[in-house]
């Protein structure tokens, strides 16, 4: 299998007023193509850090990442954007959907971004019925369950066909029938599309769901 | 439609409706006084093209649409009647007054029977004026609800009756004799100008000069140069019209700033979901554009449509008349277009700049 990511020798400070705050102090991880990973640690461990450093929308302080080939760190703001519309889908605690958009919107919005006003409405049919979506195509957010939400906000993540999907606690908002659900789909990505997931949870159960688990404390994997 | 334009000014329909009507008041402002300006000095020309006298005779430093004193000794008509090539010289005293709450209208004093011969006006209905209280006024006047038999009030409460309807307009709408306008002014032999009609139009301007040489000392105009467009005869209406342009663009340009700093203040998550999504600079910015041109068009379609109403309405109430232009048209929808483009400007570059991750986590 390809290395779809690789993380060298991580390091993040943030800048609090007059104090430096150390995020992540030397991180190195590599993770192949088609493999569901979960990254497990307590609060302030340099998890979210990690995953937004992963996905670009970070330039970490040292270090070097380079995503399916293509070198984060060494890109500018414009390139690490494109990088990032390109390869990445991002799934969140939060479903972070656009609530005036209905459920198809959403999709079609993340289409429109992907390839300047691309519009393909059987790519968006095909995901929205494998999420057991097809009956909520036109529904708004404010129309949906938890669990329906996370499942457009994965189907958002997916619909561009990105090289990883991170996920940042994506059950961490929903309760134990609709976290399984979600997780259901997770899995179900990842074996029949082969797409590689990489997640961040505090659940054990939801870990239990991927082939490897890491565990971060303070900045390290341990 | 499916649209994040589309429905984030569906989302917030009271701050969307006040944009849109910050930007129609701009259109509404130019098209309005435009059309005003217009329609004024249209109607000034086509009344005055109806004088059909070549050559107006004043004193100096009067003369112009403005001009209402009545200083001129009426002994100079038969001296004009001397010069060689003209016909007729008729004596005018034009004098403003107020009307109603609203307007200024303008009554003449004229020779009625030598004024007609001149300006081939014809009665349309009852008779020439001839006591003082009696006067004649054009269709357009009397179709605001002033038929033969009815009275006018001018000079304060004084109630003047309308003995006769002429067409086609020329000059003022209203005339009184030129004696009952000299009683009232108490100019006697005195008029603000007189009107000379040449023998033959072709040589005007060689009748205007021999005028010119023989009654020294005064001012000899051709008709056509007299009654100049009202831009050209205020100074100060080019400057006021152009100032009003640009305070039209930058209400227009403010507005719009402000609704869309106040858009993305509230949607900063959004702007944050746009970028974990790969949406680029350009692309947030061109988003946040386009919602404020949607708003720009839907305020030039109601200011179009308000300076319609409007211009109707004070039509209806004054005597003033509005003509819209359609090039003042277009430049009113630029100015909110515009206005619109570039008040969304600074606020779509700030959304644009955002950091991705304190936007994600904004409340």
């Amino acid at each position: 299998m390809a290395t779809i990511l690789k993380a060298e020798d991580l390091e993040k400070v943030y800048r609090v007023g007059k104090v430096d705050v150390p995020a992540l102090r030397g991180v190195t991880l590599t993770v192949q193509e088609g493999e569901f990973l979960a990254v497990m640690g307590p609060s302030g461990c340099g998890k979210s850090t990690m995953l937004h450093l992963m996905g670009g929308l970070l330039t970490p302080t040292k270090g070097r990442i380079i995503v399916d080939g293509e070198d984060l760190t060494a890109a500018s703001d414009s390139k690490r954007t494109d990088i990032r519309r390109r390869k990445i889908g991002f799934v969140f605690q939060r479903f972070n959907l656009f609530p005036t958009l209905t459920a198809e919107g959403n999709l079609r919005l993340a289409e429109r971004i992907h390839a300047n006003g691309a519009d393909d409405p059987d790519r968006r049919r095909e995901i929205l019925r494998m999420l057991k979506l097809e009956d909520k195509m036109h529904h708004k957010p404010l129309e949906l369950s938890g669990g329906e939400q996370q499942r457009v906000a994965l189907a958002r993540a997916v619909v561009n066909r990105p090289a990883i999907v991170l996920a940042d606690e994506p059950t961490g908002n929903l309760d134990t029938e609709n976290s399984a659900l979600v997780l259901k789909m997770f899995r179900e990505l990842n074996d029949r599309f082969n797409q590689t997931i990489i997640m961040i949870t505090h659940n054990p159960e939801a870990a239990a769901a991927c082939q490897r688990v890491i565990q971060m404390r303070d900045g390290h994997i341990v | 439609m499916d649209s994040l334009v589309i429905s984030n000014i569906r989302q917030r329909p009271l701050r969307s409706a006040i944009s849109v009507l910050g930007v129609a008041l701009g259109v509404t402002l130019v098209m309005l006084f435009t059309g005003l300006s217009r329609g004024m000095s249209d109607d000034l020309q086509r009344r005055s093209s109806n004088v059909r006298a070549e050559i107006i005779f004043t004193r100096h430093g009067l003369g112009g649409v403005t001009s209402t004193t009545a200083s001129l000794s009426t002994k100079y008509v038969d001296l004009l009647k001397q010069v060689e090539g003209v016909e007729a010289a008729v004596p005018v005293i034009r004098h403003f007054y107020a009307s109603g709450i609203w307007g200024v209208d303008q009554v003449e004093g004229v020779d009625w029977d030598a004024f007609t011969k001149m300006s081939n006006i014809r009665l349309v209905q009852g008779r020439g004026p001839r006591a003082f209280d009696e006067i004649v006024i054009d269709e357009t006047k009397a179709s605001r609800n002033h038929p033969v038999g009815s009275s006018l009030k001018l000079y304060g409460d004084k109630d003047f009756h309308v003995v006769g309807i002429y067409a086609p307009e020329s000059g003022a709408r209203a005339k009184l004799s030129l004696e009952a306008m000299q009683n009232y002014l108490e100019a006697p032999e005195k008029c603000t100008y007189i009107l000379v009609k040449v023998k033959n139009p072709a040589e005007q301007i060689a009748v205007a000069r021999r005028i010119d040489q023989q009654l020294q000392g005064n001012k000899v105009q051709l008709t056509s140069e007299f009654f100049p467009s009202v831009e050209k005869s205020i100074p100060g209406l080019a400057i006021f019209m152009r100032v009003l342009v640009i305070l039209a663009a930058v209400v227009s340009a403010l507005v719009v700033m402000l609704a869309m700093h106040t858009t993305i203040t509230e949607r900063t998550r959004e702007i944050g979901i746009l970028k974990a999504m790969g949406a680029s600079r350009r692309y947030i910015i061109s988003e946040i554009e386009r919602e404020a041109l949607a708003i720009s068009v839907m305020g030039i379609v109601v200011g179009f449509a308000l300076a319609a109403l409007a211009g109707f309405f004070i039509h209806k109430m004054t005597s003033l008349i509005f003509e819209f232009g359609i090039w003042w048209a277009v430049t009113a929808a630029i100015i909110g277009l515009a206005g619109g483009a570039l008040g969304a400007l600074y606020p779509a570059a700030r959304a644009a700049n955002l950091d991705p991750v304190n936007a994600l986590a904004y409340e």
